[in-house]
């Protein structure tokens, strides 16, 4: 007789099901890929324009820089892509039915499956952190790269919470979206009026999740009352927009 | 108490109006529970609704173990194999990996998942890309899939779809080798001559009811094959809708 007490705790089994299947699609290698490439394609750019002893940044500014590139467009689009691929892209497809028939509970499914997409976003961003200190060797340095190693520490941490709060609001798209492309032209449409609504709402632009995305590249410079307002806002955001997303996949026919 | 699974005047009902209504069935252990009925009738929303698949309006569903049910997905999943409707697996993976999605659940689940493969004839394609197979080894490992954790119970949605002649006899052979071994099937299929060579039970299901439930013994005690049995249970049905008794 079968006993469901004697599993280990199922969620981490649905979790490494989740993450098994996101590498096995390869988008996450791509953007693993293209993390590397940016510090890289920046090291070779300066050196090759100006030499080595003459580059126009400092290994310390170079994390930095390569997160300014990385986290307002390529992390998004690639987190969103992750999330897409782990609903909608399932749903289409009918395997979906497949993912929920395996003995977990629907929440415990939902919660997998959008750690997994977070783990596959984090993954990039390590990634990055990693090739820009390891590339950033080969540039001149002002002396401070170890409290500069530190503080990109905290920099690449930062820049996953705007990721959390794409993440929160592909998850709810899936949910009303059938098909991939139709998610990336809602979230297209949003950011597009996020970006016209300053006109209307005046100073309350800096709480649109838009002005947010690529936060991570600012967010030791940023003062302390400054930084806990948007934390928070995008961890409520992520609250509001994931919450009402389970909701729905709860009670969704599959 | 011989049931495994009970479902208890379920109810669900689609915007269109169709759907299953006050469904009341049971699955004892080591019997073939054949549901018959036409499309639309409400198969599949009451697999799907055993599967976990959509919730009731209402009703409940519960899996039994022990002398005592309960009502929780997760040990109902935990204790079954489903295929419901055209079943997709993950084709960029391989046979096994897509086994062992399930298999990690249990205790077991690699060597079961292994022996699923064996016992649907897949054993050389377990290194295989599902994205390779033909729509017949695709049911076939969806039969695996259901097999692996070494099931209770087994819910199938018309399993033989898509799958030649040999197929779908190697497919009767297994299932009635499962029952021998006292797992609990209920099947959904359209071919009846098939179904009526292995059932224990016949179910009738028509316009979202149970219209009528019987052991193997009583339709064959009619003299009539399983086939006629079905179409005068239906006849019946609609002469008695017609009169508006």
């Amino acid at each position: 007789m079968k006993t469901y007490g004697t599993t280990p705790n199922t969620f981490f089994i649905t979790f490494r099901n989740e993450t098994v299947k996101m590498f096995r699609r390869n988008k996450v290698y791509a953007g693993i890929i293209t993390a590397a490439a940016i510090p890289l394609l920046v090291v070779l750019a300066n050196i090759s324009a100006l030499g080595r002893g003459n580059a126009a940044i400092f290994r310390e500014d170079l994390f930095r820089l390569a997160l300014g590139i990385f986290t307002p467009v390529i992390l998004p689009l690639f987190a969103v892509s992750l999330v897409s691929d782990a609903f909608t892209d399932e749903q289409s497809k009918g395997s979906l039915r497949t993912s929920v028939l395996m003995p977990d509970s629907r929440t415990r499914h939902f919660m997998a499956k959008t750690t997994g997409a977070f783990t596959g976003a984090a993954a990039m961003a390590a990634t990055l952190w990693l090739a820009s200190n390891i590339f950033g060797l080969a540039l001149p340095s002002r002396g401070d790269w170890l409290l500069s190693a530190g503080s990109s520490v905290l920099q690449a941490a930062g820049s996953l919470f705007p990721v959390i709060m794409v993440i929160g609001f592909a998850v709810l798209g899936t949910q009303f979206v059938k098909s991939s492309s139709g998610l990336f032209l809602s979230l297209a449409g949003l950011v597009l009026v996020m970006k016209m609504s300053r006109f209307f709402v005046g100073n309350l632009y800096y709480f649109l999740p838009v002005n947010w995305l690529g936060y991570g590249a600012n967010v030791i410079y940023a003062p302390a009352g400054s930084l806990a307002m948007s934390l928070s806002m995008m961890l409520l955001w992520a609250v509001f927009t994931g919450g009402i997303a389970l909701l729905r996949f709860e009670r969704r026919m599959v | 108490m011989n049931e495994i699974v009970r479902v208890m005047d379920v109810t669900k009902i689609y915007k269109n109006s169709r759907g299953i209504r006050n469904v009341s069935l049971a699955m004892e252990r080591g019997e073939i529970h054949v549901l018959l009925g036409a499309n639309g009738a409400g198969k599949s929303t009451l697999m799907k609704a055993m599967a976990g698949l959509l919730v009731p309006d209402s009703g409940s569903i519960v899996y039994c173990k022990g002398g005592s049910c309960t009502e929780d997905l997760r040990e109902r999943l935990y204790a079954g194999g489903f295929i419901i409707e055209q079943p997709e697996l993950f084709g960029y993976m391989t046979a096994f990996d897509n086994l062992m999605l399930k298999g990690r659940y249990y205790q077991d689940g690699k060597d079961s998942a292994e022996e699923a493969l064996k016992m649907v004839g897949l054993a050389q394609n377990r290194d295989q890309k599902v994205k390779s197979f033909s729509t017949g080894m695709k049911q076939r490992l969806a039969m695996a899939m259901a097999l692996t954790g070494r099931p209770e119970y087994l819910v199938l949605d018309e399993p033989s779809n898509g799958m030649d002649i040999e197929g779908r006899s190697d497919l009767g052979r297994l299932l009635q080798e499962l029952r021998n071994d006292g797992v609990s099937i209920l099947l959904s299929t359209h071919l009846v001559r098939e179904a009526a060579e292995i059932a224990d039970r016949v179910t009738v299901i028509h316009d979202g009811r149970i219209l009528k439930s019987c052991l193997r013994e009583e339709f064959l005690n009619d003299g009539k094959t399983l086939e006629n049995w079905y179409l005068d249970q239906i006849r019946t049905s609609v002469a008695v809708q017609e009169a508006g008794i």
